[in-house]
């Protein structure tokens, strides 16, 4: 089996978004919608204070509720763990952008551009089959079948890999097949302490992030 | 690489972004049906590139910067003769033509009264942005201005001087070479940063070093006055008071040689690498051997002074020794000296920083005084003196220690105490240049930027020469060239082609003001001013009376992307190609700020990936018709093939150079150019074009991992590191107090007093609150807090105001939809998160944002990350929430340091403005 | 963009809320309309009360979908979605409903009746099953929502029997109509301090300033005032000629309190759940920090 997922390693990010920045491009998501995104997070009092960086989206759950509460089956999740959209299907109901505990899930009724009206690159970019369904990362899916299609492999090379995977300047995403105990993000699960985030919650995300060395 | 992927549909280009200090990097651009809509990292740059080939988010804004909607896409011409920020310049578009023959006239014109007017100042003045980085994206812009044929005014800065590493570039450079510096971060254990920007603005390579660097283990504490970034990236946060730092660098020097035994120190190096055993005769200058004037060391084989390079000599570290010799002070007066107690200059170090102990330097810093004393002991217990690394095949001490210094640490009065005691921190445990230890990067006043080692060339008294202006009589620079008088004033900032930038820039700005100084040429507004990628309007001081200055320039030509506040001024917009659209190599690797050291150098190509929107031109098309039209072609061509490009068309190994009188299409320049570019990488064996380059993105040769160390070059040539007394500067201080003061200048005095052998402690904050007290009369307790900025990843360089995408993707991060502040101070206060709150600082202006509410920042202190307050360009003016502290610094001659240089540092009141965000 | 603290929804606006509302309440009445075992004078008018109010709610709920003319997708995942489920019984009630109007018939209106309870069950579900709503998800919301459809209904019932009763004085109201505005009232209040309680514990910070806000209100003047309103109408001595106001009154207050908790719980305490991290990433050697939840209030 297969169970593509993706390492955070917090040790490294610095909060740059050039991870949400790729990602805007390359899926070519409106104003306001991020589907990957880098948070600013701040622990304690002054003077005892930590900042931490963490980059979030769609965790691509093992029990996904957006899965569940779908009335149309837009949302599914295929066996090697990644969870679709059809914007075709979709009605827009927004039920599993509420169903999803991590705000990775967006509905956007009318496009909206940069600077009012669209721009070229924003014209050749727009997908309307996005407006008014929801819509979220696909750990670019896209890349990943056409790549395994030519023999690549996802998390190694980058035409298989997801956009901001490949776009980390401090290789704190990575990407890979979970269920492979060779793969790089297989290899950092064993060797470092990690989470998942609102792991108390049961979705079994497939997001892991790193805090610490040693398992 | 350009291949076809499907039907010519899809295309894809190498191409770099060098968007700020940190670069370049190599991106990939598609192009889908001629319209450029992804960029991705090149990944086949990770070969070569320390980065693996990657690009910051920068980068990912270059395609909505293309096709801003707000961009000028068409020359234009100013219609109303008025100039003022209410005044409407009335802009209406022109064809290239009459833009090109209004701007080749005036050139024609100007230029024919003589480059320089009736006070000796340039009759032509140009400004480029922050960080060099314009030049990468100038085309032949630096051929047009050297076919101009006499001294332009690079005196107007947009930030140079005041809001870079300033003390770091020049004491850095002097002392090892460092125009910035940074860790061996691959191989280092221990940093102490204080407010160094690392995570924000040592670009790609800068960041993923430091990111290997702490999944190895590496230990980085933080000291500044707010949880940056960087910070926030760091092991540990230590918040000091601003300005204080190097109260606590004292303090660690202090800990470090008075309370660990010596040979927790590095006693070879100082001894052999330093000019540590140099004697200090009674006037503080060395005492010298009469016959040869080398300064003496004290021999303890013989029990006797001798030359320093005395062979087999074994030189005393410390102590006081009775010696006889001759001493030369400034303008060559000379003692004699018979039997004399004469200190090392180790221990005139020694005696010197005796005082600052960590419990005083805890009362001024605000830091707890065990962190400092511990901070001090874990820097020698990381030192690991003894151990050794192989690098390339050669075995080098391994020193995993450093201090690095931040923008405002580093600028401005403090800023040399910080640089001398963090070098000296250095040369303590022999961490200076070594593996693991703290490197500079690269030269700017030296030569050559290709490769700093070229520049060790031995200097007097066994030290590396440095290109000190002159201050002796004869040649000191008594006549400046430049507005800001920076040969005149900083020895420091030497004579090369970034000289000019590196003067005291708020000078000439301040001078546009208020005037010109006493004794000083009168001061004249320059007749043609050029404006290139930068808006000083916005990113200067004291803003709004910048612009008034700028508003009485009779002539501005500017390359625009759109309207902004600097053109606003302007009398003709030469829209030029952006990043995407227009072509020229830059080179790429060696070592470079901030922290860009490769195993690679060479040359990157910027090619147009698509065709220029509208009406937009490749800048060296623009600057060839400006050339053509204005008579001067052929010294243009000229200095195109001696190397303006960045890479000369002719050597003794190779000849492309261009037909001086002809014109040339911008393809065929950049050809000729590529041409030579291939041929210095391949030492002659390749002399590929363009082509070669649109194909394959880059060219490079090996640059040895070895080659980033300096410490081998100096051991090579028998020199030593001029610490840490500094005598040079002592004697050069002196004299050019005799030329100002000879000349009836008084108005440096203060700055003079920074030419101290060893630095003392001054109450560096008190500098700035007195100085606002005086110039404006106000208590300096009605303004209770600091305010400082920080750089942005996003905005920083990069021109990005304007860029919905980067602004929607920046505000992820906190502070950048308004101003930060302490949450416990604006509970007291009654500010809630996200209130609208008037700042106001004592020169009367005004500015208002969004109250960002933040435990990482002392009470005392407030923070306005980047520079806004736009006012003309689109979009950014409408960024209500984000106040700038431009506005708010006046330009005050008492916070200017003697290397020229001031801090982004005024303190402020604040009042609800009533609101939220 | 949102920062890492929870923040209202705002996918669902008041259009979502009215399916609550509206669509609780004609459910709620329906059900209600069997409870009183049809002992009403003309069933068919509480019928079509119900059926417009689902309706209704349905319709703007309609409005809310993105891609409103594929609306009969939603009925492709019955399996595990409570709204593809609520829209089978929202079929079922219209259907039965129709078939009530039609024939009158008893067992059609009891099948109605299933169907509505069928259909407030649904969409109390389904609102408990967004997992990203902390105050929707907890268990305790389900018996909220439920005993606030029966509340409404059987105060629809008692109101709309006296409306009846003004035009046809010898119409007959359902005779338990309301005990059972009493008995579900006294169930949503327990439900409501069940509610509360069960988010006191851990909810986001503004969930729990909006709990403590409406707190008094909800409690005394949506639940204390009408029960004490119809215990003094039953027994009270004296004053049966004041009884049908008092009733009405207790059950337009039960009505509106219904409506206020629903349009409370959607629309000002549909906090989503935030980010959090439970421990700070270690840089370099250093000892991490455990982290609470940024925006939430925990015991």
């Amino acid at each position: 089996m297969t169970r593509w997922a993706m390492v955070v390693d917090l040790r490294r990010c610095v909060g740059c978004q050039t991870c949400t920045a790729a990602c805007k491009l390359s899926n070519g998501t409106t104003v306001d919608v991020q589907w990957r995104k880098v948070l600013d997070m701040e622990t304690g009092e002054f003077p005892d204070v930590r900042r931490s960086f963490v980059p979030v989206g769609c965790m691509h759950c093992e029990d996904p509720p957006c899965v569940e509460v779908c009335p149309t089956t837009a949302t599914r999740k295929r066996d090697d763990g990644i969870v679709t959209m059809d914007y075709d299907v979709c009605i827009g109901c927004a039920h599993c952008v509420l169903a999803c505990p991590y705000q990775a899930r967006y509905k956007v009724t009318k496009p909206k551009y940069g600077y009012g009206e669209a721009s070229q690159h924003e014209v050749e970019n727009f997908d309307p089959a996005k407006i008014g369904v929801a819509q979220k990362c696909t750990f670019c899916v896209d890349r990943i079948d056409d790549g395994r299609k030519k023999g690549l492999i996802p998390g190694v090379d980058p035409e298989a890999t997801p956009a901001c995977v490949n776009s980390c300047i401090s290789d704190a995403l990575s990407f890979g097949d979970l269920d492979d105990p060779d793969s790089k993000v297989s290899k950092l699960v064993e060797s470092s302490k990690t989470f998942r985030m609102h792991e108390e919650l049961g979705t079994g995300p497939g997001v892991y992030y790193i805090w610490g060395a040693g398992s | 690489m350009m291949k076809s992927v499907n039907k010519d549909d899809i295309k894809t280009y190498d191409t770099y972004c060098y968007q700020c200090v940190s670069g370049p990097e190599i991106v990939t651009v598609t192009v889908k049906n001629g319209v450029a809509t992804q960029i991705s990292p090149c990944h086949r740059a990770g070969e070569v590139h320390p980065g693996g080939g990657k690009a910051c988010v920068k980068a990912f804004g270059l395609i909505q910067k293309t096709y801003n909607p707000h961009r000028l896409t068409t020359p234009m011409k100013r219609t109303n003769p008025k100039k003022g920020r209410n005044e409407d310049p009335g802009f209406v578009p022109v064809s290239w033509d009459e833009a090109l023959d209004i701007v080749a006239e005036k050139f024609k014109s100007v230029r024919a009264k003589g480059a320089l007017d009736e006070s000796g100042y340039p009759r032509l003045a140009a400004s480029l942005g922050g960080g060099g980085t314009p030049l990468s994206y100038a085309g032949t812009l630096s051929a047009l201005f050297a076919a101009w044929g006499g001294p332009i005014d690079f005196s107007f800065g947009s930030g140079q001087g005041v809001k870079c590493t300033h003390s770091e570039h020049l004491y850095g450079e002097l002392w090892h070479r460092g125009f910035t510096v940074c860790p061996d971060t691959p191989n280092t254990k221990f940093v102490i940063s204080f407010g160094a920007s690392t995570e924000t603005a040592s670009g790609v390579c800068g960041v993923k070093r430091h990111a290997d660097a702490r999944v190895a283990g590496m230990k980085r504490v933080q000291v500044e006055p707010h949880l940056s970034v960087t910070g926030g990236c760091a092991t540990e946060w230590v918040p000091i008071k601003p300005k204080t730092d190097a109260a606590m660098l004292f303090a660690l020097v202090n800990v470090v040689v008075h309370e660990n035994a010596r040979n927790r120190l590095d006693l070879a190096f100082l001894k052999d690498r330093t000019s540590s055993p140099y004697l200090v005769a009674p006037n503080g200058f060395y005492i010298r051997d009469p016959d040869s004037e080398k300064p003496l060391i004290w021999d303890e084989a013989t029990a006797s002074a001798v030359p320093y390079d005395t062979e087999g000599a074994k030189p005393a570290l410390e102590g006081s020794f009775t010696v006889s010799g001759i001493e030369t002070g400034a303008d060559a007066e000379t003692w004699t000296h018979n039997n004399v107690e004469c200190k090392t200059a180790f221990q005139v170090m020694l005696d010197q920083m005796k005082q600052y102990t960590p419990e005083w330097a805890g009362e001024i810093c605000g830091v707890d005084v065990r962190k400092i004393r511990a901070l001090a002991n874990e820097y020698l217990d990381n030192a690991g003196i003894g151990k050794t690394i192989e690098i390339d095949g050669q075995i080098l001490p391994l020193r995993p220690v450093a201090i690095t210094l931040g923008k405002t640490v580093n600028n401005g009065w403090g800023g040399y105490e910080c640089c001398w005691a963090r070098t000296m921190m250095a040369c303590l445990v022999g961490a200076l240049e070594v593996p693991g230890g703290l490197l500079g990067t690269t030269v700017r006043v030296n030569h050559s930027a290709r490769d700093r080692r070229l520049s060790v060339e031995p200097g007097p008294d066994g030290l590396m020469y440095f290109p000190f202006n002159p201050t002796d009589k004869e040649k000191w620079v008594s006549d400046p060239d430049q507005r800001h008088a920076g040969r005149m004033l900083v020895p420091l900032v030497g004579n090369s082609g970034w000289s000019p930038a590196l003067g005291p820039t708020s000078l000439a700005w301040a001078a546009q003001i208020d005037g010109s100084q006493a004794k000083m040429p009168e001061m004249t507004i320059p007749e043609i001013w050029v404006t290139f990628r930068t808006n000083p309007v916005v990113s200067y001081w004291n803003t709004d009376k910048l612009a008034d200055a700028v508003a009485k320039f009779p002539f501005i030509v500017d390359f625009a992307y759109c309207h902004d506040e600097t053109n606003h001024f302007a009398d003709i917009l030469l829209p030029e190609g952006t990043d995407l659209e227009s072509t020229q190599i830059t080179r790429i690797g060696g070592t470079k700020f901030v922290e860009s050291f490769w195993r690679h150098q060479g040359f990157a190509v910027r090619q147009a990936a698509i065709e220029p929107l509208g009406d937009v031109r490749d800048i060296t098309w623009i600057s060839t018709e400006i050339a053509k039209r204005a008579g001067i072609l052929e010294a243009y061509n000229t200095a195109i093939n001696k190397g303006a490009l960045s890479v000369p068309l002719r050597t003794k190994v190779y000849d492309f150079s261009l037909d001086p009188t002809k014109e040339h299409s911008v393809d065929e320049i950049w050809d000729a150019a590529c041409r030579a570019a291939s041929a210095e990488v391949t030492k002659g064996e390749e002399s590929d074009g363009l082509d070669y380059f649109k194909e394959h993105g880059y060219r490079v040769s090996p640059f040895p991992q070895v080659n980033w160390y300096l410490t081998p070059t100096l051991i090579e040539k028998g020199l030593r590191y001029e610490l840490p007394y500094q005598e040079r500067l002592l004697r050069i201080g002196a004299e050019l107090g005799n030329r100002l003061h000879e000349k009836g200048i008084n108005w440096w005095d203060k700055q003079l007093k920074e030419y101290q052998a060893i630095p003392t402690w001054h109450n560096f904050p008190g500098i700035w609150e007195d100085a606002l007290e005086e110039a404006f009369d106000c208590k300096i307790g009605d303004y209770p807090f600091w305010l400082m900025t920080a750089r942005s990843m996003q905005y920083s360089w990069g021109a990005n105001a304007g860029i919905q995408m980067i602004k929607e993707v920046a505000d992820n991060i906190a502070g950048h939809d308004g101003f930060i502040m302490n949450t416990g101070r604006a509970r007291e206060l009654g500010i809630k998160d996200g209130d609208m709150v008037e700042i106001s600082s004592p020169n009367g202006q005004v500015v208002t944002g969004a109250a960002v509410l933040r435990q990482g920042i002392r009470p005392d202190c407030m923070l306005m990350l980047a520079q806004f307050n736009h006012w003309k360009t689109p979009l950014a003016k409408d960024f209500n929430n984000m106040p700038s502290m431009n506005r708010l610094i006046p330009m005050l001659q008492d916070t200017i340091d003697a290397t020229g240089s001031g801090a982004d540092l005024v303190r402020v009141q604040i009042k609800p403005a009533g609101g939220s965000r | 963009m949102n920062g890492p603290n929870p923040n209202q929804q705002t996918n669902w606006d008041w259009r979502a809320a009215s399916n609550f509302i509206f669509g609780g309440a004609g459910s709620g009445l329906v059900v209600c309309l069997v409870f009183a075992a049809l002992g009403v004078s003309y069933p068919w008018l509480y019928l079509l009360v119900s059926l417009a109010l689902v309706g209704t709610g349905l319709a703007l709920v309609w409005t809310e979908l993105g891609r409103p003319f594929r609306f009969a997708n939603v009925l492709r995942h019955p399996k595990t979605s409570w709204m593809s489920r609520e829209a089978y019984a929202a079929i079922f009630l219209m259907a039965f409903g129709l078939l009530s109007l039609l024939s009158g018939h008893p067992l059609a209106y009891f099948a109605a009746g299933i169907s509505g309870f069928a259909f407030l069950y649904c969409q109390t579900r389904m609102l408990n099953a967004c997992m990203g709503i902390p105050a929707w998800r907890v268990q305790t919301s389900v018996l909220l929502f439920v005993s606030t459809g029966l509340a409404e209904g059987a105060s629809l019932l008692l109101i709309i029997g006296y409306l009846i009763r003004s035009v046809d004085q010898g119409a007959t109201i359902g005779p338990i109509a309301y005990v059972l505005v009493l008995a579900f009232v006294a169930l949503r209040w327990v439900a409501w301090v069940s509610y509360r309680n069960s988010l006191l514990a851990s909810a986001p910070t503004l969930v729990i300033d909006g709990l403590n806000r409406f707190n008094g209100m909800v409690q005394v003047l949506g639940h204390i005032v009408p029960l004490i309103l119809i215990i003094a109408a039953i027994t009270v001595p004296g004053i049966s000629a004041l009884q049908p106001v008092m009733f009405v009154l207790a059950a337009l207050i039960a009505l509106s309190t219904g409506w206020f908790i629903k349009f409370f719980v959607v629309l000002l305490i549909g906090s989503n759940q935030g980010y959090a991290i439970p421990v700070t990433p270690e840089r370099g050697p250093a000892g991490i920090v455990f982290c609470d939840k940024p925006g939430w209030t925990q015991k």
